[in-house]
């Protein structure tokens, strides 16, 4: 088959000493920065770009990559040891994953993402490679409308996570939406919601709501009390303690497929798909799970699912900036950048016109997540150890990162106020038991909701019929609507889901 | 009447009540605040149809909440956190943005590890100073000389 020819090509490309080591050194880099948070990919992409400008292309891209899944990979690292999300897609990892560290399970939470990622990738790379062609031309065909009924699907499955009712998460990702709005609006110049204050005129920057409702919140409430936290965690660590058990991985294997196809296929789609498959897989797995009440306190699924889909959709998001030069988000434009900077024209033709620049891109995603793999597992237990310091040492550094972080991305002051804010929403949410992961989402999906909202009823002419009309538009509200009938289901059959 | 008032107060104080409340608000809010943008219509979206859309559906979420939430027989008790523990975070973080620029890194960090570890009862005076050495060590090690971020490390005369 052909597909053996082009693998070939990119593990000769990959594989050659220079590739190898700035793969390397980008995965390694990644990791580090996305365990710190606040700083993210973005920031180090850009920092590192001018490096490579005297590296051959595909050793540029490989590095750069390495840096984007890398800093997956510690966002992630970061989401269970501190509750505290590195990137945004991250946040979902928290749900589940925090409960696993403080069961004592850190470890074996740990284990299983580094695991999940890189089966996640390898998966997404035989899709990809088998289906890259018809999914890039299904991509194409989204219009404004199919994108727009695409993110209901993403919210609504984001309302589901919330550990209690869904109603609530509804109303938190409501909340997201507005709060998205605050800012300038792109298409009339006028200001919303800035109440005269020329810094809001950008927004809210996801970094700061992210740290204040995950980060302050979690060390507000969980400090003064006369509680357990420096106790519980002196427990010894012992290889075995560190591994999981048969029966995580045995669990395991269905969400890393289903969570890998999840995000093979958002991560094509251009735009939005990179935030949302993270929160789609983990409503998958609650949706088919045997006993969905597990989840939020420590399910096994509720980790790698999502760690797969986060990396297949790192992995597939460069479909459509390679091929179609539309990048995904910001670090996709970055490298967008990169290419051209190289003298290379992004289109459909890449993959033909430079076919080692691409599947030498494709297969080095797989290696660097070896790389992931081989790198962490001794420093697992590192990671852990982060848990055994006592709570009372720990927390005034989670407040360190959290101030710097967020101070160093615009060498703002109002940022560190901005952070307190939301630390204060983030509280009362926790004091009315109202999940933040959803309004995240909102957060990330709402000007771009509006955007092809408004495209959508433009094109149509102010006639609401064509989110029906469109197959792909009414195929995911027909899914909307399932997936509501099955909340409410859910609701009726035990009273006490609210 | 005093009864009364109390198992009123037992009805609403629950966590389901609250937060419709609280959509039901921000909706409000966020509706009035669409309209003095404009709404528009349907084919030429003024800046507020979006957030009035999304206010008037918090607001049915919100009253929905509040039925469910005085239905239910059984409610769990807020779980408040301290208030030593919000107070000192918020200050802590406080001192650090207004030290960072006017006197720089360290007194910055310093100031908020100090402030923030009187959240936690029963701290020592030496592990809480040695900590924050550690951690302005760490910070300007790592982000300054490290990552080349331009913060001020510290600025004398302040």
């Amino acid at each position: 088959m052909e597909m053996i020819n082009h693998l070939a090509l990119g593990f000769e490309v990959a594989l050659s000493m220079q590739a190898l080591f700035y793969c390397f050194v980008g995965v390694s880099l990644g990791m580090f920065i996305g365990v710190l948070p606040g700083i993210g990919p973005l920031a180090t992409i850009s920092m590192l770009l001018p490096i490579t400008y005297y590296l051959p292309a595909s050793v540029a891209l490989i590095m750069l990559a390495g840096i984007y899944y890398g800093a997956q990979y510690g966002g992630s690292i970061a989401s269970i040891l501190l509750n505290l999300p590195g990137t945004a897609s991250a946040s979902v990892i928290c749900l589940d994953g925090y409960p696993m560290a403080k069961e004592g399970r850190a470890g074996v939470a740990i284990f299983l993402t580094t695991l999940a990622s890189f089966v996640g990738s390898m998966i997404a790379i035989f899709i990809l490679a088998v289906f890259a062609p018809p999914l890039s031309r299904l991509a194409l065909n989204f219009g404004a409308a199919d994108y727009f009924s695409m993110m209901v699907v993403g919210l609504v499955a984001a309302a589901t996570l919330a550990h209690g009712s869904a109603l609530k998460g509804l109303v938190m990702v409501c909340l997201g939406l507005l709060l998205s709005l605050v800012g300038i609006d792109l298409n009339t110049g006028i200001e919303r919601f800035t109440f005269g204050s020329l810094r809001l005129w950008d927004g809210f920057s996801v970094m700061a709501i992210a740290m204040g409702l995950f980060g302050v919140a979690e060390v507000v409430m969980n400090t003064g009390r006369k509680s357990d936290r420096d106790g519980t965690v002196a427990m010894k660590i012992t290889w075995r303690s560190l591994l999981p058990t048969l029966n995580d991985l045995l669990t395991s294997i269905r969400p890393i497929l289903r969570g890998a196809g999840v995000g093979t296929v958002f991560g094509i789609l251009p735009g939005t798909g990179v935030s949302i498959a993270a929160f789609v897989a983990y409503a998958l797995e609650k949706r088919v799970a045997r006993d969905p009440k597990r989840f939020g306190a420590g399910a096994v699924e509720g980790v790698t699912a999502p760690e797969a889909a986060n990396n297949a959709t790192a992995q597939s998001a460069f479909i459509p900036t390679l091929t179609l030069g539309i990048p995904g988000d910001a670090v996709m434009a970055l490298m967008l950048g990169a290419m051209i900077l190289h003298g290379i024209e992004p289109g459909p033709q890449v993959v033909s016109s430079h076919p080692d620049l691409f599947w030498g891109l494709v297969v080095s995603f797989w290696i660097g997540n070896l790389i992931l793999v081989l790198l962490n597992l001794p420093l697992i237990g590192i990671w852990v150890r982060i848990l055994t310091i006592p709570y009372r040492y720990l927390y005034p550094a989670v407040l360190l990162f959290i101030c710097i972080g967020i101070y160093s991305v615009n060498n703002n002051v109002f940022d560190v106020f901005l952070v307190m804010a939301f630390g204060v929403l983030g509280v009362g949410m926790r004091v009315l038991r109202l999940e933040p992961a959803p309004l995240l989402l909102g957060f990330i999906l709402g000007t771009m909701l509006e955007e092809n909202l408004r495209r959508a009823l433009i094109l149509s002419g102010g006639d609401f019929d064509i989110f029906v009309i469109r197959p792909i538009s009414a195929g995911f509200l027909v899914l909307v609507v399932l997936l509501v009938l099955l909340m409410v289901r859910t609701a009726f059959k035990e009273r006490k889901a609210w | 009447m005093r009864r009364r008032l109390a198992r009123l107060g037992k009805r609403i104080g629950n966590d389901i009540v609250l937060s419709g409340g609280a959509g039901i608000l921000i909706g409000l809010f966020a509706i009035r605040e669409g309209y003095s943008y404009g709404i528009g219509s349907a084919s030429r979206m003024a800046p507020g149809y979006f957030p009035a859309i999304v206010g008037g559906f918090m607001i049915l979420l919100g009253i929905a909440l509040i039925l469910i939430g005085l239905y239910r027989e059984q409610h769990s008790r807020l779980a408040l956190p301290a208030l030593r523990s919000i107070l000192t975070v918020l200050l802590a973080m406080a001192a650090f943005g207004l030290l960072i620029e006017s006197a720089g890194l360290v007194p910055a960090t310093v100031a908020m590890t100090l402030i923030s570890s009187t959240a936690e009862p029963g701290r020592r005076l030496v592990p809480t100073l040695l900590l924050a050495a550690a951690l302005t060590v760490f910070a300007v090690s790592v982000f300054v000389l490290g990552l080349n971020l331009p913060i001020t490390v510290i600025r004398w005369p302040f």
